[in-house]
């Protein structure tokens, strides 16, 4: 585990930690007072140390060795990249706060309300009060409301684009251990002044939006399964990084419970088995919690919450299964991945109908899907032109592209990251079916590009192992020498 | 083996990608973004967000922080989406309410959820501000 990768698991695990701690008080109706939170910090902010010494005591640590002069001067623009990036990122949260559309009414007014009055008040649980994204989830807006009972509301605005430098800093550890430093140096970079992040559109780093956080715990996620060259199974800490990232995934925005899901089921293989019961059991409870708060606002029935937390149990029997499958039985493996996949559908379904934000789907929406098909030309079409928009993402979906369609030994090793960019890419493409039809051309423009932004970062990352992993970058080490790529590896 | 043009076309496109995104911070990351904080300066937060493209909203936003009370339940009826959106949070501490649902409210013409209601006089009329909602307009009614 490299320093990087450390500086990404104690950030997704204090979160995490923090969010369930809340919200299990949220769900039995109480709403922990401001002193007890701060503790719940204090206590959050220790976790994440004793989980890296866990998942450290039998990874032995990559060898270390000196930065070159060279990747000492790239560091050293970098930071000089930092500072032009982010000045005027700090300068216009400080002065503004968010300036686009939900950004201020579905985020940062609930923080507000959080910091003021708590939970329990009209503005969150009265279904008569007028309630913006009522049906969110809020982990975002409770950690910035906390933040701001402390620091204040225009410091606590800082936590974005401090999450961010740790997500960048995670794509490079990530990088790190499959090329060599200067190109994982230089990738990280690069996602570092992706325009969708740095502009000045929905989903930036000031706009208060929740596209950053779950661009976070995305690349936790593909992290966690991506594979060092010549790796032949996880890690301790990556088992870690991906039970703490599937975990805050339900926490974060509605369709972080698809994504939890999706990533349980490209995981099933990649990781070890008390892996994927882990993730399993801590994704059942995060989505348990946050479907308990959310009936103190939208009444739900007992049963369909304990439901819908006991569903991603499901991917533990279907690993279960296929374990006792031979391999060559694909027809019957095929039937077991299609009925797990089908269940966890429809207990997505279940949690979104008490939705407010998808009315698509309550009202009449599943007709809508099959006439939707006759749209399905120009959906493909709008969509491959809002993941080509230069200005939002520069050329990282074409290189995605380019990553999916290269074939060779060293890529190979990342089937479990690649299967999870594509599930997720596929997922964002399925929910254009759901729009009405009179809106496809604002969802398009106005959604659709945020679930892109979501996953630019296990994207970039499956890219650069994918394309830029060459023998030649092995040899290119320092003093001649083979640098072990994985922890499983002796050390030379 | 990789074709031995992925490698090239990768880092072409690579470089490629990258040099657009250095080349896009000046314009931006900084030009739009000082763009945008200044009017927003000029403006206000109700009148970044409201007053550029309903202005009416604004007007009416402006209304009621100056004739109701800091704490008040403001009756709204029409669409969720609009302007509406912004209105809720331009008001402060006070409350939209649905004016269909408190109309089966008893006591709810002076008083909800332990507040206020909003209540004034709007071109010639005295009783309950509600606020009717679509996604292009905002507007005001007095009812008794």
């Amino acid at each position: 585990m490299t320093h990087a990768n450390l500086v990404l698991l104690a950030c997704l695990a204090f979160i995490v930690t923090y969010g369930l701690v809340v919200h299990a008080f949220l769900a039995v109706g109480i709403d922990l007072p401001g002193m007890a939170r701060l503790a719940l910090l204090a206590i959050a902010a220790v976790v994440p140390f004793v989980l890296a010494f866990l998942a450290r005591r039998r990874s032995p640590h990559r060898e270390g060795r000196r930065a070159s002069t060279a990747e000492k001067r790239m560091l050293l623009g970098c930071l000089a990249l930092a500072v032009i990036v982010l000045v005027p990122i700090g300068i216009a949260l400080i002065t503004t706060g968010p300036r686009e559309w939900d950004g201020r009414v579905a985020w940062e007014l609930r923080a507000v309300r959080l910091s003021t009055g708590g939970y329990f008040q009209p503005f969150f649980t009265e279904i008569g009060v007028y309630s913006p994204a009522r049906e969110y989830p809020l982990l975002q807006p409770l950690v910035l409301a906390d933040l701001s009972r402390i620091v204040g509301l225009e410091t606590a605005r800082f936590v974005f684009p401090a999450l961010f430098v740790v997500l960048v800093v995670g794509i490079f550890g990530t990088l790190e251990r499959g090329l060599g430093r200067p190109v994982a140096i230089l990738m990280a970079a690069s996602f570092f002044v992706l325009p969708g992040f740095i502009g000045t559109g929905a989903g930036n780093i000031d706009s208060g939006y929740g596209e950053l956080i779950v661009a976070l715990f995305l690349c936790g996620v593909g992290s966690a399964l991506a594979g060092a060259p010549g790796s032949s199974r996880t890690t301790r800490w990556q088992t870690a990084l991906f039970c703490v990232s599937v975990a805050g995934l339900p926490m974060l925005k509605p369709e972080g419970t698809a994504y939890a899901w999706l990533a349980l089921i490209a995981g099933i293989h990649a990781l070890p088995k008390h892996g994927v019961v882990l993730g399993s059991v801590f994704t059942g409870i995060s989505c348990g919690l946050v479907a308990a708060v959310r009936a103190h606002a939208i009444p739900m029935q007992a049963e369909r919450i304990v439901l819908v937390a006991c569903a991603p149990l499901v991917v533990i029997l279907m690993r279960a299964a296929l374990d006792s499958v031979p391999a060559a039985r694909r027809a019957l493996r095929t039937v077991i991945v299609a009925g797990t996949v089908g269940l966890l559908i429809a207990a997505t379904l279940m949690l979104v109908t008490v939705s407010g934000s998808m009315d698509a789907v309550v009202d009449g929406g599943f007709a809508r899907v099959a006439s939707r098909l006759r749209d399905l030309p120009r959906m493909l079409l709008g969509s491959v032109a809002v993941a080509f928009d230069v200005r939002k993402f520069a050329l990282l979906w074409g290189l995605t592209a380019l990553a999916l369609a290269s074939r060779s030994r060293t890529a190979d090793g990342q089937r479990a990251l690649g299967a999870f960019v594509v599930l997720g890419l596929v997922a964002a493409f399925a929910s254009l079916f759901l729009v009405p039809e009179n809106d496809l051309d604002h969802e398009l423009v106005s959604r659709f590009d945020r679930l892109l932004l979501q996953w630019t970062a296990p994207a970039w990352v499956f890219v650069g192992l994918r394309l830029f992993t060459t023998e030649e970058l092995h040899l290119a080490s320092p003093h001649g020498r083979i640098i072990p790529r994985n922890d499983n590896e002796p050390r030379s | 083996m990789k074709a031995p043009w992925t490698p090239r076309v990768a880092w072409v496109l690579f470089i490629a990608s990258f040099a657009f995104s250095l080349a896009r911070i000046p314009h931006a990351t900084w030009g739009k973004r000082f763009a945008q904080v200044r009017e927003f300066e000029e403006l206000g937060a109700a009148g970044y967000h409201l007053g550029r493209t309903w202005p009416e909203a604004l007007k009416i936003v402006e209304w009621i922080e100056a004739n109701t009370p800091s704490n008040a339940v403001v009756l709204w009826r029409g669409t969720w989406q609009g302007p509406i959106e912004h209105v809720v949070a331009s008001i402060g501490d006070r409350l939209l309410f649905d004016a269909d649902v408190a109309g089966g409210i008893p006591g709810s013409e002076s008083e909800l959820l332990g507040r206020p209601v909003a209540r004034g006089s709007y071109e010639g009329k005295t009783g309950r501000v509600v606020l009717v909602a679509t996604q292009e307009i905002l507007r005001m009614e007095i009812v008794p």
